[in-house]
């Protein structure tokens, strides 16, 4: 048997200890990294959303099927021109409660929704109830429903059998 | 006297052709310009109350109406004749109220809000044409949404039926 001086031991049992952390180092590197930047994938993938108009086919059948509307949608003005864009959640039927019930407090709950830009994230202006696209800057009527003046012709009617 | 009768014959048989031609393309026309409306009619949503003793049946129509008028309508029968207008129940003022949103080719037009019976009444609807019609034929729908006035959790307050979408309309 060979006897290695105690130095060279050393030596080489140190590169051994040490190439063997430096792999550990790059393989725990590697595995937080890749998660890191999956997650980051993930994430960006999750925060596109989707544009666009509502297919008829999500009308169909009587309820406005959520899953086909897209995150968010063209909102016109009374002209049909493109303003902005209307967030989904803004549009779709109130969410039901535990009890099957969605609850408002008061007649005039039903609030303006806003609109945004291009970017999404911006508000260019609201959708007021009754009245139409109001563009940021413009005050919205105060109770947000004009129940006895609407700028658009509103009829109501008592019907009945 | 065989060639007068071809031609007769042929005379004939052009005009029964040129008479149904025109016909089918007057139907045609008929069809594509004809300017209707689609509704939902009554549909059953929400049982509500109780109204001293009586609970209530709630029915919402979806309408879109010639010409492009959005509009929601809240009928209240008693319980359980779910949407039978023979059983109509008067409402106190403002307890039903109705909301129409307007779209076109599937882009947001907006809502007319909601409105409220001002006086006693079994039914209450709501209208507005909320879309503009351009040239060329565009496809509107209304999605009507009513809300009642209703003892619930212990406590009175609004809610809302479901949310209806009429059947499509081409103008």
């Amino acid at each position: 048997m060979r006897v290695l001086p105690r130095g060279v031991l050393h030596y080489r049992q140190g590169t051994w200890i040490g190439l063997s952390a430096f792999s550990l180092a790059v393989l725990v590197g590697a595995t937080i990294g890749g998660g890191l930047f999956s997650s980051a994938a993930s994430a960006s993938h999750r925060a596109a959303p989707s544009v666009g108009r509502i297919p008829q086919s999500a009308f169909q059948n009587g309820h406005l099927n959520p899953s086909l509307v897209p995150d968010f949608v063209p909102a016109l003005n009374r002209q049909g021109n493109v303003i902005g864009y209307v967030s989904k959640s803004d549009i779709l039927p109130p969410a039901t409660g535990p009890g099957g019930f969605a609850l408002h407090a008061s007649p005039a709950s039903t609030g303006a929704i806003p609109v945004y830009d291009r970017s999404l994230t911006h508000v260019v202006g609201h959708m007021v109830p009754g009245i139409g696209f109001v563009p940021v800057g413009t005050p919205i009527p105060r109770g947000e429903i004009p129940a006895d003046s609407p700028t658009v012709t509103t009829t109501t009617e008592v019907a009945g059998p | 006297m065989r060639m007068r009768m071809r031609v007769r014959l042929f005379l004939v048989l052009g005009g029964v052709l040129t008479v149904l031609l025109t016909s089918t393309a007057l139907a045609v026309v008929t069809e594509t310009t004809a300017q209707a409306t689609a509704s939902t009619g009554y549909i059953y949503e929400l049982t509500t109350g109780p109204y001293g003793s009586t609970y209530i049946d709630n029915c919402v129509d979806s309408v879109i109406a010639n010409v492009a008028q959005n509009r929601a309508y809240i009928e209240s029968n008693t319980d359980p004749h779910r949407c039978n207008t023979s059983y109509a129940y008067n409402m106190p003022g403002g307890y039903i109220g109705a909301n129409a949103d307007g779209y076109i080719n599937g882009s947001y037009c907006g809502s007319t809000g909601f409105y409220y019976n001002s006086g006693p009444a079994s039914g209450f609807g709501v209208g507005a044409q909320l879309c503009s019609n351009p040239a060329g034929s565009q496809v509107f729908d209304t999605v009507a949404t009513g809300t009642i006035w209703d003892y619930v959790y212990s406590t009175w307050q609004y809610v809302y039926t479901n949310s209806l979408t009429s059947p499509n309309q081409n103008y």
